[in-house]
């Protein structure tokens, strides 16, 4: 086995998307836990469908550069999504269950009246599922993949004390003087980009797994924020190497392999807070 | 210059008025007992001296150079999710979070401060434990903590001690009255009226007729007498 | 109390990355009722447009080489799992400059196109990806050992073929071929 891997190594798309993929899992994972304490798990789901609706309008209007419709776009729903949380006519949940199904709906109503390939189905499964656009990268895609993970990281290192401020207590954060809104603000804008930058690596309608399940898997274990995090982005790598090693190596569907490691790390991870609870910690 | 001074103040939410033409003030070194029955609006009006919530009328002035960040804030309650992973030290740190705009890392003087909060609320053992699995009383005493690591000049408290059994209480209390003693202002919202005027160094009552003033001159208005009454005589009845 | 947290954080990782010991080789198995049947077809061809790298080149992949086939092939796609193949094929497409010139053997599935305009036949080789909702293919030009359609494959059978790789302009469109291909069916039933 390890001279197979090796000789697939020999190959670009290989590397590039283990170099993607480490990436993705890390920045997904770190947000994964600010997400799944602030009751906002879905929202993954709702923006990857958003990013969808912002690709096929890409597409249709024939943009070289499709990031740069499917980004803003994105990260403007983020914002209102994020900001319909707290005190809104509608609800959270029910604004994020609008704008999702309507931009898939419309996403694919799209690209069947202007279809842009010949392979209509295969196309938008493929966008859908993530079969194997994992190891379809080209190096551009790779270096702009690079830097905004690495600006994802940044952020999220020289913002920490101020998003676990604001995710474990808003209120009083915004009444002791921290600028709550401009903290939400650039947390639904840092989510919004791993997005669509996820949806290269699972798909879009497995993204929620790749942001929520790290994040619990690591909750059943650690108890404070600080462990939580890393033990989160550390599973989340692990998962993504495994799931894309063996979607190489068995030719199953890179996302879904992915999102099953995922699953399969939560199951040991509940397993083991069991026995440690079990054993009377 | 007064420390917090509202003006002509009116209170409310959902487009309904609660309260109306409210006058006070506080002066450092002050301890304000806000009292009240259910729903006459002392948590709103807390909410509001915050800026969480906008009044619908009037102002509220600071002076002394009082800044949001020097006020702490120990709510009623804490919309925490039961397993919320977060250690006993890094919710006291957050309280110093509202102090520095751009570091974005705890120096040595927040840590120490945080610790030393701890101590004076007798946590210290518990600062490597899992919040959400602690009681009520010690979870109430790290709140406490944290509040005391954003509270520079005033510390606002909303029931501090609703929840807890009356030796804790009576803890509790002693605590709030040595801050008070230390030199912090203190903005206390509590349904214990007995424990108000015995602690307090002023009374804003607030309901059908609001009252302001010291503590002698409520024991000696109306509505005091009247309201002390009511409560005293609805515990001899109990 | 933390030691034992990391030992079952270390056991949690040892249990997921023990999944990678699969070595569950599939050779591109290909389900003909998935084929989506929108392979590229040219509608004409212009001779003056092969490009003239014909040559094999004499450095051989070895570990490409799988053993019952006579042609030895620089880039083997029945040694790779299905998503590698499916990679693989997508990235001649997009970048065809880093493979002109070099042997490529594949298996697939068979597929012919009859353009009753110009009278000519089109041959590919359909390959589809891991979920079988997309699929690719390459076409091949067998070399004068062939007749059509007595040497030539089943429609929809399964076949592995090796030529040399190369593209062609068609109007807008840039295709890909494999010349000189010839068949080596696993089945071995119509190979020269």
């Amino acid at each position: 086995m390890p001279d197979k891997l090796l000789m697939y190594f020999q190959h670009p798309f290989v590397r590039y998307a283990f170099i993607v993929g480490v990436l993705i899992a890390l920045c997904s994972s770190l947000l994964g836990v600010v997400l799944v304490l602030k009751r906002f798990s879905y929202i993954g789901d709702g923006l990857s469908h958003v990013a969808f609706g912002a690709m096929a309008v890409a597409a249709v209007m024939k943009l070289t550069n499709e990031m740069l419709l499917i980004l803003p776009v994105t990260v403007i729903s983020a914002i209102l999504l994020l900001r319909t949380g707290q005190n809104a006519k509608i609800r959270g949940d029910a604004a994020i269950a609008m704008i999702s199904v309507g931009a898939l709906a419309f996403g694919y109503l799209l690209m069947n009246i202007f279809p842009t390939s010949s392979n209509l189905t295969g196309d938008v499964c493929s966008t859908l599922f993530g079969s194997a656009s994992i190891l379809t990268l080209t190096q551009k895609e790779v270096v702009l993949c690079a830097i905004l993970s690495v600006a994802v990281v940044l952020v999220f290192i020289l913002f920490y004390n101020r998003i676990v401020a604001v995710t474990f207590d808003e209120t009083f954060a915004k009444a002791t003087g921290v600028n709550t809104q401009a903290c939400n603000l650039l947390i639904a804008a840092v989510i919004a980009v791993i997005i669509v930058l996820a949806m290269n690596l699972v798909g879009s309608l497995l993204i929620s797994a790749l942001v929520i399940f790290p994040a619990l898997s690591a909750m059943r274990i650690f108890s404070s924020f600080k462990s939580v995090t890393i033990c989160s982005a550390f599973l989340s790598v692990i998962c993504a190497v495994s799931g894309i090693v063996i979607s190489i190596l068995a030719g199953t569907p890179a996302g879904s392999t992915i999102v099953a490691a995922d699953v399969a790390a939560f199951g040991l991870c509940s397993l083991a807070g069991l026995i440690k609870r079990g054993t009377g910690r | 210059m007064a420390l917090l001074e509202a003006s002509d103040l009116s209170l409310g939410y959902d487009s309904r008025y609660i309260v109306k033409g409210l006058d006070f003030s506080v002066n450092s070194g002050d301890f304000l007992c806000i009292v009240g029955e259910n729903g006459s609006g002392k948590t709103t009006l807390m909410k509001t001296l915050l800026g969480l919530i906008k009044p619908f009328g009037g102002q509220i002035l600071t002076g002394d150079g009082l800044k949001k960040k020097d006020i702490g804030y120990l709510p009623q309650h804490t919309a925490l999710q039961k397993d919320f992973p977060a250690s006993v030290r890094e919710i006291v740190l957050s309280g110093c979070q509202g102090r520095f705009a751009f570091r974005p890392f705890y120096g040595k003087a927040e840590k120490q401060l945080a610790f030393e909060n701890m101590r004076r609320m007798g946590i210290e053992e518990l600062k490597d434990s899992c919040y959400s699995k602690l009681s009520g009383g010690q979870q109430q005493r790290i709140l406490l903590a944290r509040a005391l690591c954003a509270a520079e000049k005033l510390l606002l408290l909303d029931e501090p001690v609703s929840g807890l059994d009356p030796k804790v209480t009576a803890q509790m209390y002693e605590l709030i009255r040595d801050l008070n003693k230390e030199g912090l202002t203190i903005i206390m919202i509590s349904h214990d009226i007995n424990a108000a005027v015995r602690y307090a160094s002023h009374i804003l009552h607030m309901g059908v007729t609001c009252f302001f003033g010291t503590r002698e001159e409520y024991l000696k208005s109306d509505t005091g007498k009247l309201f002390l009454m009511l409560k005293r005589g609805g515990e001899a009845c109990a | 109390m933390k030691r034992c947290r990391y030992i079952l954080v270390l056991i949690v990782i040892i249990c997921v990355t023990a999944g990678c010991g699969k070595d569950k080789e599939v050779p591109a198995d290909v389900n003909p009722a998935a084929i989506s049947g929108t392979e590229e077809v040219p509608a004409d061809v212009d001779p003056a447009a092969i490009s003239g790298t014909e040559e094999v080149p004499a450095d051989v992949d070895p570990a490409a080489i799988s053993g019952t086939e006579e042609v030895p092939a620089d880039v083997d796609l029945t040694v790779l799992s299905s998503t590698m193949v499916y990679a693989e094929v997508y990235h001649m497409m997009v970048s065809p400059e880093d493979y002109i010139g070099r042997t490529v053997k594949m298996a697939g599935v068979f597929s012919s196109y009859h353009d009753y305009n110009t009278g000519k036949d089109y041959f590919a080789c359909i390959i589809s990806d891991a979920t079988a909702c997309c699929s690719q293919g390459i076409e091949f030009e067998l070399t004068d050992d062939y007749i059509y359609p007595d040497d030539y494959p089943e429609e929809g059978g399964e076949i592995c073929v090796a030529g040399v790789f190369d593209t062609y302009e068609d109007g807008d469109y840039t295709y890909c071929i494999l010349r000189e291909a010839r068949i080596e069916t696993e089945k071995g039933s119509e190979s020269t």
